[in-house]
């Protein structure tokens, strides 16, 4: 990689995490926080695509990938958060390069592979669940409301709810994001 | 890591103490400590952010961590059922993961990137990860710009949310806002990566840096209140692991 192309990672970076910040904010509102993996894929399509169009080196969605990691660790999420970053880039990287960094087929799996790493939010509240139980089991002992307030969590309907939506969600932002690709920017020779 | 210039007058931290200091209230917070651990560990971000003078910060987190506690403890007997899940539990999230956010804002609002640079060629990171996690954070301000002016400019022409055309097709509202914010942002990283080269980034020889870092007396202070924090809770036991996958 050279040095133009580190300065295009750390750019597009900076758009997606502020795009990521933005959809975040709305899982102020209880429900949809669980949904956020989903909102993710829908949205951050394009400059991902735009992203990978300009740059077309393996290595890149790694860094990208690690790169919002970090930074999702430093401002205080698990650090579990870093792992999962990693962890779907460099998968979604290696797609991507099966694909020599052209095919569109490929890289519309790659964006999905790549989008599952933001399940890790919604995912911090199985993480916290032992600590929840057992702080809840301290608070008021011997009660069934521990239970009760577990049922949807352990249901497994929730996960594939999460995991379908999410999936839904990376289908249309791979339309959107080709589709904005080709309207705008090859027309206009920036990809 | 968004303050261009530092005041001199305030309490220099390393940046490699910062991030050490975040790694530990990470391990201690997410490995299941006990409440009095992690407001052991809250108590940090908090002195320091005081020190720093960020006072409104401050105080805001504050009230946001002592807010999702109270409605923890006193609000939760009387929910039951989905509410409880869907409401609780994000509460209990904030307020276990208060403390780390915490920290996350000191680091964000105290560190420049010059000092961040410094400390992180100290530590011989690779420039691969450097370069673009510097460039991401001088890019911040200069995205929130281009959105504004963007903004204003879609607004001139009456495009909105919560306009006609919104209500027609929501997705445009996205085109009409994203595709110019990326076209001139990738102009801008274009005369970047051209500015970076004439300035010598990416060439042979050891760059220099103006800032002074370094491990003073508060840093150890600092390390060593949370770090013997990290021992008691490590002595107790407590397989980091254990706790998060079982």
């Amino acid at each position: 990689m050279e040095i133009k192309d580190l300065i295009t990672t750390g750019l597009f970076t900076a758009i997606y995490i502020l795009q990521l910040c933005l959809i975040s904010m709305t899982g102020v509102i209880p429900v949809l926080h669980f949904f956020l993996p989903a909102m993710a894929a829908l949205f951050c399509s394009i400059p991902f695509f735009l992203f990978l169009a300009r740059v077309r080196k393996f290595g890149m969605i790694t860094l990208l990938g690690t790169l919002s990691g970090l930074f999702v660790f430093l401002i205080g999420h698990p650090w579990v958060a870093l792992v999962s970053a990693i962890f779907f880039s460099v998968i979604a990287d290696l797609i991507c390069r099966a694909g020599h960094y052209k095919s569109s087929v490929f890289s519309a799996i790659s964006y999905s592979v790549f989008s599952f790493w933001t399940g890790i939010f919604p995912a911090t509240m199985w993480l916290m669940q032992p600590y929840y139980k057992k702080a809840m089991d301290a608070m008021y002992p011997g009660s069934d409301y521990t239970m009760r307030m577990f049922s949807l969590l352990n249901s497994r309907v929730l996960p594939f709810a999460i995991i379908i939506a999410t999936f839904i969600g990376c289908l249309l932002g791979v339309y959107i994001g080709q589709r904005t690709i080709k309207r705008h920017f090859e027309k206009a020779g920036i990809a | 890591m968004l303050v261009p210039n530092r005041d001199k007058s305030k309490l220099p931290i390393d940046p490699r103490t910062k991030i050490l200091l975040m790694i530990f209230t990470n391990f201690v917070i997410f490995n299941g400590a006990p409440l009095s651990y992690s407001l052991a560990m809250a108590l940090i971000p908090f002195g320091l952010l005081v020190l720093e003078k960020k006072y409104h910060f401050a105080l805001i987190s504050a009230t946001a961590f002592i807010f999702s506690g109270l409605t923890f403890v006193y609000l939760m007997p009387y929910l039951t059922g989905l509410a409880a899940t869907f409401l609780l539990m994000p509460i209990y999230t904030l307020y276990r993961l208060m403390p780390c956010l915490i920290m996350g804002g000191y680091i964000i609002t105290t560190t420049t990137v010059s000092e961040f640079i410094a400390s992180m060629e100290r530590i011989h990171i690779p420039q691969a990860i450097i370069i673009p996690f510097a460039v991401m954070f001088r890019f911040f301000p200069t995205v929130l710009d281009e959105k504004h002016a963007i903004n204003n400019a879609m607004r001139m022409r009456g495009i909105s949310f919560g306009g006609r055309q919104f209500l027609q097709n929501p997705f445009a509202m996205l085109e009409y806002r994203l595709i110019p914010l990326l076209i001139s942002i990738t102009k801008i990283g274009d005369e970047l990566s051209a500015a970076a080269l004439t300035r010598g980034l990416g060439g042979p020889n050891k760059r220099t840096n103006i800032c002074q870092i370094g491990f003073y007396f508060q840093d150890i202070l600092l390390l060593a209140y949370t770090g013997s924090i990290l021992l008691m809770y490590l002595m107790k036991g407590c397989s980091p692991l254990e706790n998060l996958f079982s």
